[in-house]
């Protein structure tokens, strides 16, 4: 009895599951066709486009007289057709007469990007922001500041990029303010997009959040990370070195990138009294920074810290000396050397992951 | 006696139709999360704007190791290949395991090695180097000529000299796509607290290769290897895509990973005792993140593709088969601690279990499944028409997940456009269940038993030159 209902329960399941089978199976197939389908039809739209592109390129055309060869129910494709002219070309195009001639071209079909901007679905809003700022950041700067606010952060995050990327000075504050949003993201990630802004408006609002001790630990590396990509700031220097100096910011890797920055930024004035400071730290983390910044920034006794720093219990400052006295050596500017503070200063770290 | 070996042999059978009902129904819901998955990772690859990513000149440093043990048929097919990646910061090195061939020989004629002074902090313990080269003609090309102990050993010595704050981790005979590195590295940065990614491996056989980069994809004339080509899919885009809904990821593969530096030197490196050091690696990554800070990310992006040749002869593919068992079986034995232990989370709760009850006791309960309907099939115990619907049973789960398989393949990533293609695969999601799977599952069977003999050799598989007719492999 046993037996036959324990038979009777795989019988059904079994018939049940060759059905689920067969749909799966089917859902495969549909797919494949569906696809081959979609991919001929974009290959014809495409070798329909390329020419009346091409055409516009060279100025055989202007942008108003392609604009009624586009079918209306085609001008959606139209308009995905021509975000994926500008993925598909290296950056240094967007700067090119092709590309303002292609954005010209754009502007009529933009509408529809616009209209998605208030989408119910996260994603359809994110391309929508996507293809505003890949075609025409200045003309929808304020549908872009609108999405920078979105509850969605996959919305705000393409705002915040193409915000970045198309930077003026009214922004500054605005994105200074959201980055905040995006402590997902490693800080080096951030400060790269952040390197965008122009220096000149944003880094004063940059130092602040790094000297603002209430401000995240994370919020605080972007900002340095950025300063450490911009041209010389001396007027922030001795902000900046006083923070590196003082007792109360525990912190090493931001007394770390301060110093990066200063170096950067060759800060004559006040390196000198840092790089002594950090070379009798009690943190081996600094020591070694000290003495990486040693062989970038030799000055009257770099020679004799240098080979107090070989016999340095650690075996990191130790390295860091070595590899500084040998760059002074030879005096060049081998990119491997370069790489090692970068590398060891996530060794020091107690907390790298997690800044 | 003979009726308490009927009575084991039911019970076996019975225990071995409910490890195949869970084990199936496992995979259908990881394959359901991955299309989740899968379709949201891709929406947010399509609004990242990758090519002004790449363009940034401070992009992080990556140092990509390949250790190589007489890998002279391969190696220069893959350093040329890496000439086309399209991230603009990283350095090569790669490891001279004491090939008793001409690989360290080749690599000084091709790149013009010359001694180079290169510091380490000798943080891992590793077999004797003799010297450290680097290229006169490309100077982020770096060769390391050490002692032979064995791969592991060989990536401790390369993270010993590396000196940037991501490594990615290939083999001598993986090809990766040219925009593969920049891939990996957006999806380190991109997740804050993630600590090893790992991309998705395809296999080359039956490509065309050319100019360094795959021109065309399609299926292997290789029976072994078509049947390898659906056994990847199911695995990287149902299974390990999975793992990213629990943080849950046991494996990154030894062919293609990227870390970070840091956090697996103060895991303590690559394990030498085991043969599945990559697995290894991670499941201790696992562990000393879940102890140190609790907020990490192991994760899978299935994006950056990696192609790697698969074994097309029988023997080769026992010894591959062989050692991942024998890799994962040591691997979770040494974590012992970590199964169903709360303190690990869903890695404790979730993954290890996983692993340990269906990969790794799975061969075993199926082989002995097998014993147990011969016995009683000799003792006329036997219910046919029970043993067909059974039979049926297995036979149509592991079709549906195969199917489900293709369903992500043609949703997402698409690589075999043509019809043929499909109908192949389809066919072959049928045919793998009338041998194969059962032959993978005797060899990991021998696997399981060879993992406690404590042999830590690989076996050599035959290997051949991509281009060896000119474009196609």
């Amino acid at each position: 009895m046993l037996f036959t209902s324990a038979f009777l329960w795989i019988l059904s399941f079994l018939f049940a599951l060759i059905l689920v089978t067969f749909a799966f199976a089917m859902v495969g197939i549909f797919l494949h066709f569906r696809n081959e389908h979609k991919a001929q039809v974009w290959k014809s739209r495409e070798a329909g486009w390329n020419p009346l592109l091409a055409k516009l390129y060279l100025g055989q055309c202007r942008p108003e007289d392609l604009w009624p060869k586009i079918p209306a129910r085609e001008s959606l494709f139209f308009l995905d057709y021509l975000v994926q002219q500008v993925e598909r070309n290296p950056l240094s195009w967007r700067s090119s007469e092709h590309y303002q001639r292609l954005c010209a071209l754009a502007v009529p079909y933009l509408k529809q990007a616009e209209k998605k901007m208030d989408h119910w679905q996260a994603f359809q809003r994110a391309r929508a922001a996507d293809t505003l700022g890949k075609l025409a950041p200045e003309l929808h700067r304020p549908l872009l500041r609108q999405a920078l606010a979105d509850q969605s952060l996959q919305v705000a995050g393409v705002a915040f990029r193409a915000l970045l990327y198309h930077a003026d000075a009214s922004d500054c504050q605005r994105l200074v303010q959201a980055y905040q949003r995006f402590e997902q993201c490693q800080p080096l990630y951030i400060a790269l997009l952040l390197s965008h802004l122009p220096p000149q408006s944003a880094a004063v609002l940059l130092v602040s959040k790094a000297l603002d001790a209430h401000c995240s630990t994370w919020e605080r590396l972007v900002a340095l990370q950025t300063l450490e990509k911009w041209p010389p700031q001396p007027e922030y220097a001795g902000a900046l070195a006083a923070l590196a100096l003082s007792e109360d910011d525990a912190d090493v890797r931001i007394k770390g990138l301060l110093l990066r920055v200063l170096l950067r930024w060759q800060c004559d004035d006040v390196l000198k009294e840092v790089i002594l400071a950090f070379a009798g730290h009690a943190s081996d983390y600094l020591r070694a920074y000290a003495m990486y910044a040693l062989g970038e920034y030799p000055f009257a006794q770099h020679v004799e810290l240098l080979e107090l720093g070989l016999s340095d219990a650690s075996r990191w400052v130790a390295m860091e000396a070595a590899q500084s006295l040998e760059r002074l050596e030879k005096q060049s500017t081998d990119k491997q050397v370069s790489f090692s503070l970068l590398s060891y200063s996530q060794h020091y770290s107690q907390d790298e992951l997690f800044v | 006696m003979t009726e308490l070996l009927l009575t084991l042999a039911t019970g076996v059978s019975y225990v071995m139709v409910f490890y195949f009902v869970v084990l199936n129904t496992a995979y259908l819901i990881q394959g359901l999360c991955s299309i989740a998955l899968l379709k949201k990772h891709y929406q947010q690859l399509q609004v990242s704007d990758l090519e002004r990513f790449k363009q940034d000149n401070d992009l992080p440093p990556v140092t990509l190791i390949i250790p190589a043990f007489n890998e002279e048929t391969t190696l220069q097919d893959t350093l040329d290949n890496l000439h086309q990646q399209d991230y603009p910061n990283y350095e090569i090195l790669i490891v001279n395991d004491g090939s008793t061939d001409m690989t360290l020989e080749l690599l000084t004629q091709k790149f013009a090695l010359r001694p180079a002074l290169h510091l380490n902090p000798n943080c891992l313990p590793t077999a004797p180097v003799k010297e450290v080269y680097r290229s006169e003609k490309y100077a982020h090309i770096w060769v390391i000529d050490k002692a032979n102990k064995g791969k592991s050993d060989a990536l401790n010595a390369a993270l010993n000299y590396c000196q940037t704050p991501y490594f990615c981790v290939m083999d001598a005979d993986t090809i990766l796509e040219p925009y593969a590195l920049t891939r990996m590295v957006f999806a380190m940065l991109t997740e804050r607290n993630t600590v090893a990614v790992s991309g998705i491996l395809r296999i080359l056989n039956g490509c065309t290769f050319k100019q360094g980069v795959v021109e065309k994809v399609k299926l292997p004339q290789n029976a072994l290897a078509a049947l390898q080509v659906l056994e990847y899919m199911r695995s990287f885009l149902a299974s390990r895509m999975s793992w990213n809904l629990s943080r849950g990821s046991l494996i990154i593969s030894g062919a293609f990973g990227l870390f970070s530096h840091a956090t697996v030197v103060k895991a303590g490196g690559y394990d030498t005792d085991t043969v599945g050091e990559d697995m290894e690696l991670v499941v201790r990554l696992h562990r000393y993140c879940r102890q140190h800070k609790p907020d990490y990310f192991i994760r899978f992006v299935p994006d950056p593709v990696a192609w790697t040749q698969c074994p097309e002869h029988v023997w080769d593919l026992y010894l591959q088969r062989e050692r991942w068992q024998r890799g994962l079986v040591q691997s979770l034995i040494k974590h012992l601690p970590m199964l169903l232990n709360p303190r690990y989370g869903s890695v404790g709760m979730v993954a290890m279990p996983f692993f340990f009850f269906l990969e790794m006791l799975g061969p075993v309960i199926e082989v002995m499944g097998y014993f147990s309907v011969l016995i009683l099939f000799l003792a006329h115990q036997l219910s046919w028409v029970y043993a067909l619907s059974i039979l049926a049973l297995a036979f149509t789960m592991g079709f549906l997940v195969s199917v489900m398989a293709l369903i992500l393949s043609e949703r997402n990533t698409r690589r075999f456009q043509d019809r043929e293609s499909l109908w192949q695969l389809m066919g072959w999601a049928l045919v793998e269940n009338l041998g194969y799977r059962q032959l993978l599952s005797l060899w990991r069977f021998s696997g399981t038993f060879a993992a406690f003999s404590r042999k830590t050799h690989w076996g050599a598989i035959r290997r051949q030159r991509y281009q060896r007719q000119e474009t196609s492999f």
